[in-house]
């Protein structure tokens, strides 16, 4: 089972994850903290460049502040744990790493064992 | 911009290539009198890679931005006729729809690889995400 990352305070339950855009083949490895709060998962501005992914709609986004703000949509393939979940949608923010929302978490069992500091996520 | 150019025949490229670290000046590599190959300096290579990815994203905007007018454009009609709906628009049209955006990504995008698609749900507000999470992170 993986363990919480320790560097997050407190310890959070994160996830390595390959994303591809199935366009161009272009993949990248990518941590993934999984996050029941967001409705819809999140990737990094920074891995649009080297996906090579464009835009292919656009959405409200309601952040933790309650601010409405208008993003773009992309679409990309996932591979967590072994499973491939094909043209997952997904907006873009300044953050470092991904944010599974519950689109992609509800496609998984997943155990935290937050006394352990470890967690188990795969296909039911 | 000058270049060295060496033949087939050069005894080890590696004098050439030096050249190339300390003046930042291309090199030619010829075989059977053509020009087959360039080495750059990376910083260039990285330049022109940059450049072309800026080009290619500033042309797809300007087809997304048809796209997505095209949609404003049709959304009356839509509203009456496949409302709840997602549609996908390409070439100002709407090319296919289905009530997941998921499932139309998946059909339609392989047939548009690299082209302009605007795919949006069919009704009078766009759809809401909610992200609870703060956008930057504090690290130990």
């Amino acid at each position: 089972m993986p363990d919480y990352d320790s560097r997050e305070r407190p310890p959070a339950p994160i996830v390595s994850l390959v994303v591809t855009n199935s366009e161009s083949g272009t993949s990248i490895v990518l941590r993934g903290k999984l996050d029941t709060g967001a409705s819809i998962s999140v990737l990094p501005m920074s891995a649009l460049e080297p996906l090579e992914l464009y835009p292919k709609g656009e959405t409200a986004i309601i952040g933790y502040d309650g601010a409405r703000t208008v993003r773009e949509t992309y679409y990309a393939d996932l591979e967590i744990e072994s499973v491939r979940l094909a043209s997952v949608r997904l907006v873009t923010t300044s953050r470092v790493e991904m944010l599974l929302g519950r689109d992609v978490l509800n496609q998984f069992l997943i155990l935290l064992d937050g006394k352990a500091l470890t967690f188990e996520m795969r296909e039911p | 911009m000058s270049m060295t150019v060496i033949k087939e025949s050069s005894v080890g490229y590696t004098a050439e290539i030096e050249r190339v670290k300390a003046t930042g000046e291309p090199l030619v590599i010829e075989g059977d009198g053509k020009p087959l190959l360039i080495v750059l300096p990376y910083a260039e290579y990285d330049a022109l890679v940059r450049q072309k990815q800026q080009e290619q994203r500033k042309t797809y905007m300007e087809a997304f931005e048809r796209e997505r007018a095209a949609f404003e454009t049709l959304k009356p009609q839509l509203l009456k006729t496949q409302l709840g709906q997602y549609v996908a628009i390409h070439g100002g049209q709407v090319v296919d729809s289905d009530a997941s955006d998921i499932e139309l990504a998946k059909r339609v995008l392989p047939h548009y690889p690299k082209q302009a698609v605007y795919i949006q749900l069919v009704q009078n507000e766009l759809p809401v995400y909610e992200i609870t999470a703060r956008e930057e992170l504090t690290r130990a």
